[in-house]
């Protein structure tokens, strides 16, 4: 099996043999990657009605990658939606530092997590954890540098410390929500009855939308960033082999941000942010079947510690909440073309850590090739104690060309 | 005694073995045999796995952090794992293209070498057939770009290793003649293989390929193509049916069962199975595989 990224370097080579010129050679890798979703869930849960999102151009990345000189390489990852382009990655990486140092510069997705550093058509299942996007908005990205370590002990052991501009996330999903508004969802996870264009609580009374947000809430952005608005991160992973054939992957991490929201009430009052996380992946490569078989299954704690204005009649009051849940999944390639697996995730709501959000998916992947696939997913997604779970299938189609930068994931 | 003590740490130093990591363990074998107390030597792979699936492991980075010398197949056999670890292991001089990165393929009569590259022929290797580990005519030459590159890292060595590798190749010489003997019965068989790994093996003992059980290289079996290759099988009067220990066993007995020819597991790489530990006996293992299925 040849990776995206040797597949690339060969197609450079091969221009050489059929007489390119040797500009081709400094030109960069360069690769594309589709991936395109299409689902149907009973969203509207009280009358099991199938409805679709459609079919949705998640993300077409092109991938742009080369040495810039002896001490650095860049990669830049542009992703075209059918809303528009956006920049998703763009950095050098200087791997060779003295001390066993590296260093990564610019804009990329973080290293924290495991599934925080895949992209979503990169993942064995058809879209992000929602735990993922529950406590840090989506894949966390650094707009920033990172220096990583490696130990020098017989076993692995990589450290990494990063500072970003800001805290930013993204995600390429999308759920069907039965809810047309985030004022509509807050209104249900209150328990309140809408009605017109008002609520009604548990006894009859009128709530309007000025009793549900809180106009003066506190903001998470200031023009002129004060330096403690720049979040840290950091992480340290291991690996552990377990003869031939076993072998298990396991980090903890942190993101922290001492000045993640500003008070309108109170000024210079901040309140900050922490995402802790660890997780254990644990990889069954049978050394003679790799190519045909092999299992990989593991689990992502997450929580989020995070301070928040609280207003108790005329009095500011701050709140601190914190919030915790689990990814797992399970994950068997059965032969070259037929994956199948499973997963499940657990969180308290960031809307109150009495509510559990739940879900569940099995999927399986056909692989045409190396190089393109089809998935067929099913969840039941659980996102509310006050709403039906919804049921949903989605198709997902993969296909690749060239160069990709996620070469080294497993 | 400031400069004794600093004379004893040039000594240590002078003394200190060439760390060299290999990709697959026949090279280590090979620099075993060369290099003798002066190289201490580490097979990233067991010899086990498909050379182009080798799990790439987080535990591979603290052994090539260390290496002086990094010895692969070259032609891109490894590129589907080593390249972008050799980055992660903070070892610039083992990177790919750095003095450090060795690739044995100078020198050796390179076969397959495409004509048409193009992503619909499937995973190509652009510059030729990169399994020449498998077929024992590619042994000297090995042996000699494995003597050079030590030279050329330890220049204090070059007459271990030149000892070394004339003592490798007498015994290449030694193999060569049994295998030329025994191995005589091979010539003209037709075989179906399952990856297009066996191109050295074949030109060695003059047997013919007449198809492979992969669609194209890297690309799965679909089951038109099977019905395709057993047709050709049939019609060609394949002898043999070739796979490795890395390969489904599968498709290769069933196939078996329709053209009556006899399935051969073989192995490629020192390590595949229990007794081949060197490169020397890989071959000769090989070639009782074959002898046995034609008998």
């Amino acid at each position: 099996m040849i990776t995206k990224k040797a597949l690339l370097i060969g197609t450079v080579f091969a221009s050489t043999l059929v007489g390119g010129t040797g500009e081709s050679l400094f030109n960069p890798s360069i690769g594309f990657t589709g991936d395109i979703v299409t689902d149907i869930s009973d969203v509207n849960g009280q009358w099991r009605e199938a409805t679709s999102e459609g079919i949705a151009v998640r993300s077409g990345e092109l991938i742009l990658g080369a040495a810039i000189d002896p001490y650095a390489e860049l990669t830049a990852n542009v992703n075209f939606t059918l809303d528009g382009v956006e920049l998703h990655e763009l950095y050098s990486h200087f791997h060779s530092l003295p001390a066993n140092l590296s260093l990564k510069a610019g804009w990329k997705l973080a290293q924290v997590g495991r599934w925080n550093q895949f992209h979503a058509h990169a993942m064995p299942f058809t879209a992000d954890p929602r735990l993922l996007i529950e406590y840090q908005g989506g894949h966390f990205s650094t707009l920033g540098t990172e220096l990583s370590w490696l130990a020098p002990t017989p076993f692995f052991l990589e450290l990494t410390a990063g500072v970003s501009e800001g805290w930013r996330a993204h995600t390429h999903d999308s759920d069907p929500s039965a809810f047309d508004s985030d004022l509509d969802q807050r209104a249900a996870e209150l328990g309140l009855t809408k009605h017109g264009s008002h609520w009604h609580g548990s006894n009859g009374e009128i709530v309007d939308a000025e009793e549900i947000q809180d106009p003066e809430e506190p903001i998470t952005t200031v023009k002129n960033k004060p330096i403690g608005s720049f979040p840290l991160l950091g992480r340290a992973k291991s690996s552990v082999q377990f003869g031939e054939n076993w072998s298990a992957d396991l980090g903890v991490s942190g993101i922290w941000r001492k000045d993640h929201r500003f008070s309108n009430r109170v000024e210079g009052k901040t309140y900050s942010k922490a995402v802790v996380g660890s997780d254990l992946t644990l990889f069954w490569h049978p050394l003679t079947a790799n190519k045909y078989r092999n299992l990989d299954l593991g689990a992502e704690w997450l929580g989020t510690y995070e301070e928040n204005e609280l207003l108790f009649g005329e009095t500011v009051l701050q709140e601190n909440r914190f919030r915790h849940g689990v990814f797992g999944h399970v994950h068997y390639r059965h032969n070259q073309r037929l994956h199948f697996g499973t997963y499940g995730e657990l969180f308290q709501a960031n809307e109150s850590d009495l509510w559990l959000k739940k879900r569940v998916g099995l999927f399986t992947t056909v692989e045409l090739t190396h190089y393109q696939y089809l998935r067929l997913e099913g969840s039941s997604y659980r996102e509310s104690p006050n709403i039906d779970p919804v049921h949903r299938l989605t198709l997902q189609y993969d296909m690749s060309i060239g160069f990709h930068s996620h070469g080294t994931q497993r | 005694m400031k400069q004794l003590l600093i004379l004893m740490l040039i000594t240590i130093a002078g003394a200190k073995p060439l760390n060299v990591v290999t990709s697959i363990p026949d090279i280590a074998d090979m620099v075993r045999m060369i290099g003798g107390n002066r190289v201490v030597v580490t097979s990233l792979a067991t010899g086990k796995e498909d050379l182009h699936a080798v799990p790439a492991r987080p535990n591979f980075l603290p052994i090539l952090n260390k290496a002086d010398l990094l010895i692969t197949l070259g032609l891109d056999a490894e590129h589907a794992w080593l390249p972008a670890l050799a980055k992660s292991a903070r070892n610039p001089k083992i990177t790919e293209g750095q003095a450090g990165w060795i690739s044995l393929e100078k020198g050796i009569t390179v076969l397959n070498k495409p004509t048409t590259i193009a992503r619909t022929e499937g995973e190509q290797h652009p510059e030729g057939n990169p399994h020449f580990n498998v077929g024992p005519q590619a042994g000297h030459q090995m042996a000699h770009n494995i003597a050079n590159a030590l030279t050329r890292a330890d220049p204090a060595g070059k007459s271990v290793y030149s000892a070394g590798c004339d003592k490798l190749c007498e015994q290449i010489c030694a193999m060569e003649t049994i295998l030329a003997k025994k191995g005589a019965v091979l010539k003209g068989k037709k075989i179906v293989a399952y990856h297009e790994d066996l191109a050295y093996l074949c030109a060695y003992y003059g047997m013919i390929q007449v198809g492979t059980i992969e669609v194209k290289p890297g690309v799965p079996p679909t089951a038109s193509h099977l019905k395709k290759i057993e047709e050709v099988a049939r019609i060609q009067k394949a002898d043999l049916i070739i796979h490795n220990q890395s390969q489904s066993a599968k498709i290769p007995k069933k196939l078996s069962v329709s053209t009556s020819a006899p399935v051969v597991k073989i192995a490629n790489a020192v390590g595949a199975f229990e007794g081949v530990n060197s490169w020397i006996e890989l071959q000769k293992f090989n070639l009782n595989q074959l002898l046995k299925a034609v008998k």
